[in-house]
This record gives C-alpha cells, sequence and structure tokens, in this order.
C-alpha cells in the first residue's frame, strides 16, 4: 500500500514538480501550521501571520522548479517563510498592538492553549520586539524554532558567526530590557 | 535566576503562539492550489500548440442567432431517460452496462446501476480527453482525503488533477425511469443555460478532469447551435422540431429529440434594456482570468446596445458602491470610462451590492423594456447577506417586480456554481461561465437574444407518450 504522508518532503516536492496537485496538498498541509506558528512569532497579529503563511506557500509554488535537492527542503522553507514576513512588516509599516492582538486570541480563537502568566510573557513579547530585525530573526530561529547557528545561518544567508553575534547582542539586550523593567 | 542563558532560551520557546483559523488554513490551501493550477497551465501553453477549441467558429462567419431555447435537446435526454423504454430494453441495459467501461465513468459522474444512467453512460464516457482512472477504486487510500487517485508504481509522473478547491456544484441525480403507462405525461422547463459546458472545457482544456457535478450534460447540448428552423410568424412564436433516431450506443432503444425555436427578435424590434452590472471586484477577481475579461465582456455588451438603452453600474467588494448611475448607451464613453476604471480589491459584500444593484433597476425601471440585473462573479458572497437562502428569497421577490437576474461565473478556484444556478433561477435569469472572451461574445452578444432579451420566460414542456406505441 502507497501512502503520500510516507513520502519526504523532497520526494513530495519532486512529484509536485511534476505536476502532481496532491503531492503539493501534502507538503501544504505538512508545513502550514508551522509557517504559521514562525510568521505570528515574528508579527505578533493573527491576521497578519495568517497572511504571511499564505504568502509564503503561494511563493514556494512559484520557487519549486528553483529548490535544489541538496539542500534541506525545511532550510528553504523556513528561508521563503522569514523572507516574507520581513517584507510583509516592511509593507505594513508599525504593528499592532501585541497585548491586544493576544487577548483576542486567548479569548476568541484559541480557548485552550493553558494559563499563561500575562504579565511575564507579554512583557518578554515587548522585549523582542524591540530587538533589531536581524537580531530578532536569529533569536526567533534560534531559540523559537530550536535551530542550531548553523541552520539559522543557512536561512537567513550569512555566516554562522554572524548568528552568533546576533544572538550574543540580543541576549544582551533582551536582560537590559526585563532588568529595567522589573 | 532569570538572566540564566537557558531560562532565557526556555522562556522565549515557550511563549504562547495562538493555532491558525481553520478558514485561514482553507483559503491559504486555495490560493496555494489555484497558483499551482495557473502555473501549470502556463507551461502548458508554453510547450504545446493551441488547444483546438470544440467551438472554434468565428465569432463573424456565424449568424447572429436569437434563440429562445436550446434546452431542446436537453429536454430529448430527459426524454429518453424518462420515458422511451422498449421491452427488453431492461436486459439488454444492464448487460451493457456490466461490460461497458463504467470505471471510465467513476471519474465523470458517479453512476449507480440505475435503469436511467445506463444510456447516458456511454455518451460520458466518450469525453475526449478524460484520463482513464489510474488505479482501482478500493486501492484508494483511506488516508487521502482528497479526490485524487495516485499509483504505487514508479512509472510516468502523476497526471495534473484538478483540485477541486471551493468550486461548488449542486449535486446531479438522474431522473428515474418512468413508464408510460403509469405517466403517459412529463412536464420539462426548459432552460437556457450553458455555464457547465464552458466549464467542462475548460477543465478538459486544461488537462484534468472537472468534478463530476460540474458535468450537466444537458448543458452540453444547449450550447450548440442546431439550426432549427425558424417560427413562420409572430402568432406562433414557437416552432418545434421532433426527430427520433435509434440510440447509437443502444439499439434497443431510440431517441427523441424535441427541438424548440424561438421568435427571433430582429435588432429593431427588441425592447429597450435597462441593464445594471453588478460586478465583484473583490481581491479574489485580480486575475487575468476575471476582472480583465470581465472588463472586455462588458465593454464588448455595451457596444452592441442601442442608444436607447441604459447601463448602470454597481461594484461590490468590501463596501458596495454604485460607480455608474443609469445612463445611456449613447453615452457610451461615459461607460466604458467607468469599466476601465474598475479594480480589484477587498471582500466579497454580494449581499449588499444586489440590493442597490436592484434599486437602481427599480428606479429606472421601463414596464416595456427588459429590466436586467447583470452579476458577474469568481463565487462567493461571503460578507452581506450570509444566508444564500435569504438571498435567493430576496431574487425571487425581485423577480415578481419584473426586474430579472442573469448570473455570469468567472475564474477558477472559488466558483459557487450552485447558488449562481439557484439565483439565476430564482431571478428568471441564466447562468453562463465565462473562461474565454470569445464565450464572452457567444453569451452576451451572439445569444442576446436567448439570454439577455427573452420573449418568453418559465417556459414548460409538456410530451405526452402514447403507452400503446412506448413502453
Amino acid at each position: 500500500m502507497f501512502w503520500m504522508t510516507d513520502l519526504s518532503d523532497v520526494e513530495l516536492v519532486d512529484r509536485a514538480r511534476s505536476g502532481d496537485a496532491e503531492a503539493l496538498g501534502h507538503l501544504f498541509e505538512r508545513h502550514y501550521t508551522m509557517v504559521f506558528r514562525l510568521a505570528w512569532r515574528w508579527c505578533g497579529v493573527h491576521d497578519d501571520a495568517e497572511d504571511i503563511a499564505q504568502e509564503t506557500f503561494v511563493k514556494l509554488v512559484r520557487k519549486l522548479k528553483t529548490f535544489r535537492r541538496r539542500s534541506s527542503f525545511k532550510t528553504w522553507l523556513y528561508r521563503i517563510a522569514v523572507n516574507t514576513a520581513r517584507d510583509y512588516g516592511r509593507r505594513h509599516g508599525a504593528r499592532r498592538s501585541r497585548e491586544e492582538e493576544y487577548d483576542e486570541d486567548q479569548s476568541g480563537h484559541n480557548p485552550g492553549s493553558g494559563p499563561v502568566d500575562g504579565t511575564a510573557s507579554s512583557r518578554l513579547r515587548e522585549a523582542l520586539d524591540s530587538l533589531p530585525v536581524a537580531q530578532r530573526e536569529a533569536v526567533l530561529l534560534v531559540f523559537s524554532e530550536g535551530m542550531s547557528h548553523r541552520e539559522a545561518s543557512l536561512v537567513l544567508g550569512c555566516g554562522e558567526v554572524t548568528v552568533s553575534w546576533r544572538i550574543f547582542r540580543a541576549r544582551a539586550r533582551l536582560k537590559t530590557f526585563l532588568e529595567r523593567g522589573t | 535566576m532569570t538572566d540564566s542563558k537557558d531560562d532565557l532560551k526556555r522562556r522565549i520557546a515557550d511563549l504562547p503562539v495562538p493555532e491558525p483559523r481553520p478558514e485561514a488554513r482553507g483559503k491559504a490551501r486555495d490560493a496555494v492550489m489555484t497558483e499551482f493550477r495557473r502555473l501549470g497551465r502556463e507551461e502548458r501553453i508554453k510547450g504545446m500548440a493551441r488547444v483546438a477549441r470544440p467551438t472554434g467558429k468565428t465569432p463573424e462567419g456565424r449568424p447572429v442567432m436569437r434563440k429562445l431555447a436550446y434546452a431542446t435537446a436537453g429536454l430529448a435526454f430527459c426524454g429518453i431517460a424518462a420515458a422511451i423504454v422498449i421491452p427488453n430494453f431492461l436486459n439488454f441495459r444492464l448487460k451493457a452496462t456490466s461490460s461497458g467501461s463504467r470505471s471510465n465513468l467513476d471519474n465523470i459522474r458517479s453512476t449507480e446501476v440505475t435503469t436511467s444512467s445506463a444510456p447516458l453512460a456511454d455518451f460520458e464516457a466518450a469525453v475526449p480527453t478524460a484520463p482513464p482512472p489510474r488505479m482501482a477504486k478500493k486501492a484508494k487510500s483511506p488516508a487521502s482525503k482528497q479526490r485524487m487517485r495516485y499509483s504505487n508504481e514508479p512509472g510516468p509522473p502523476p497526471l495534473p488533477q484538478e483540485y477541486v478547491g471551493r468550486d461548488r456544484f449542486e449535486k446531479i441525480t438522474p431522473n428515474p425511469v418512468k413508464v408510460t403507462a403509469e405517466e403517459p405525461v412529463s412536464t420539462f422547463s426548459v432552460d437556457v443555460d450553458t455555464a457547465s459546458y464552458a466549464f467542462v472545457r475548460r477543465a478538459l482544456n486544461a488537462g484534468h478532469l472537472p468534478q463530476k457535478n460540474a458535468v450537466r450534460i444537458e448543458e452540453m447540448i444547449n450550447y450548440f447551435d442546431y439550426d432549427y428552423p425558424l417560427p413562420s410568424d409572430r402568432s406562433a412564436p414557437f416552432r418545434p422540431t421532433v426527430t427520433i433516431f435509434p440510440t447509437p450506443w443502444n439499439r434497443g432503444t431510440k431517441l427523441l429529440h424535441v427541438g424548440i425555436k424561438g421568435l427571433d427578435i430582429t435588432r429593431a424590434e427588441r425592447p429597450r434594456a435597462n441593464l445594471v452590472f453588478l460586478l465583484d471586484v473583490s481581491g479574489s477577481m485580480n486575475a487575468t482570468d476575471k476582472l480583465p475579461l470581465l472588463k472586455n465582456s462588458f465593454r464588448m455588451l455595451v457596444e452592441t446596445l442601442d442608444p436607447e438603452d441604459t447601463v448602470a453600474i454597481v461594484v461590490y467588494a468590501g463596501a458596495a458602491g454604485t460607480i455608474l448611475e443609469p445612463t445611456k448607451a449613447s453615452e457610451r464613453g461615459r461607460i466604458l470610462a467607468a469599466l476601465e476604471r474598475l479594480r480589484a480589491g477587498g471582500s466579497t459584500a454580494g449581499g449588499a451590492g444586489i440590493r442597490r444593484a436592484y434599486a437602481l433597476a427599480e428606479e429606472n425601471f421601463d414596464p416595456e423594456g427588459v429590466n436586467r440585473v447583470i452579476l458577474a462573479t469568481d463565487g462567493d458572497f461571503n460578507v452581506g447577506i450570509r444566508n444564500p437562502e435569504e438571498l435567493k428569497n430576496f431574487v425571487e421577490r425581485k423577480r415578481k417586480s419584473g426586474v430579472y437576474l442573469s448570473v455570469l461565473g468567472f475564474g477558477q478556484g472559488n466558483l459557487n456554481d450552485e447558488l449562481m444556478q439557484k439565483l439565476a433561477q430564482n431571478g428568471n435569469g441564466n447562468a453562463a461561465y465565462i473562461d474565454t472572451l470569445s464565450e464572452a461574445r457567444k453569451v452576451l452578444v451572439d445569444e442576446a437574444g436567448g439570454t439577455l432579451f427573452t420573449i418568453a420566460k418559465d417556459v414548460k414542456i409538456q410530451v405526452e407518450f402514447n403507452p400503446a406505441d412506448l413502453a
């Protein structure tokens, strides 16, 4: 018995490239939530995160042909997602208030996400928001997505050392921000 | 403690993240699949010569026929399904079904082994480019929620398959066989829709199968011009053409074909038209086969109007708006300029727009003329009157006031054919699907007589069969 769900990402990409819509559908289902979460962490606004996730996958379809088998699919997808999020932020300027949006999420879309220490986590989020874009991206990939500096450097298209440096700077900044606040 | 290295990392990693909404996921999926199909089409176009079109007639070369009803041949089909069953047919048919190409059919339209669907079966199987199913039905993976099939062997790459998207079609149930001894009289509603043909053609040209419920056989037949003789004079507005011939795929039965030709309204006699274009300019219309095609189609229609006809334009997206008050067609420039200015953007509020369009049509109502709202959309009415039932009732109420509705569908991926059909039916109008400019010309110009300038409404036909001759 053949299951499409058994195929690796790269195999699905190959199939999608030769016109198999179902393979593409599987790729989408497999990674949509991950991309959405990344986008949400980036912008903190539900609608925007959904837009970013959608745009990421539309771009993925357009770029299918350029995917190189030797690189990792995840890295590739992350790169598209991070670039999309960055462009989106640039286009849409000021972000809406994170807290407001988050409260809405808690009461509305997502009642079951568990108890949250509202003040502490919103404070931390504020701190993350205050980071320069490059540092925020590095923190997002390394801390939230659990990537190694090497993996993050592949996604961001910079040197590994640069990622380490950004993380180092970001840590210092976050620390100062959090200490000053409390 | 809070500044310990790992603690910070853990706290950031643990920040709660909401889940995406299922609607957003569905929308994203549709967008992805639409893009995938678009790119696939582009590639195929690059890679191959122009697909021969089944209706490749040049518009100039064909006489402008004003037809009342293409339903004719559709009736013929209903006719065989409903009534003409010659003795011993039953046995023969069952054999034909079991030995026939049933597996092919599964792809096109579900066929129960019922008496009525058998004659239709081979007709459907003859749809030219339908690729055979790749695998027996039972091998379908239970994990797959899609309607697609795939195969295990490495073989050639899978055929491009239609992702059904959110194009919605009403389920088709074939009419059962009737016995003429019990019910000698059959009544048919005349229907001049052709949307299904264009939709199916588009899918096949793009190299994938249409949804089974998108295939409405009567519309395949309605689509074409049969050159029936015209009614001789005004006293008999309809002229039937009846032919009986042996069923090509089944020698045990005969087909009855009832063609009806309505009076040809010449241009000079055409009543004044009071048209309101209700145009969907929501964000989803932003594709080459949608808004730009829509603009060109309506431009073409405007070019053919008489100077006394009036046109108004209402658009709906985030908010409904009148962009052109009723304007005489003699001021063509103003109408065309208004069309030119249309831009896509925002979400769809079909309900609000429909109210405004009807209000304009009523304001400018001409009791002698044709009063019609022409709705052009790619599908959903996702804001405004949320309840399709309510929308339908509204359209039906308005039909009593003399304002009718025609619905033109554009694009693919979001088409709500079911609602389109219902709205058109309740609004005393018709629904067509526009995939190309020549299709637009066919519907809006060549056949305006059958679709926009009607000579009759609510036409029903009764055929009485003689049970002595016919089982």
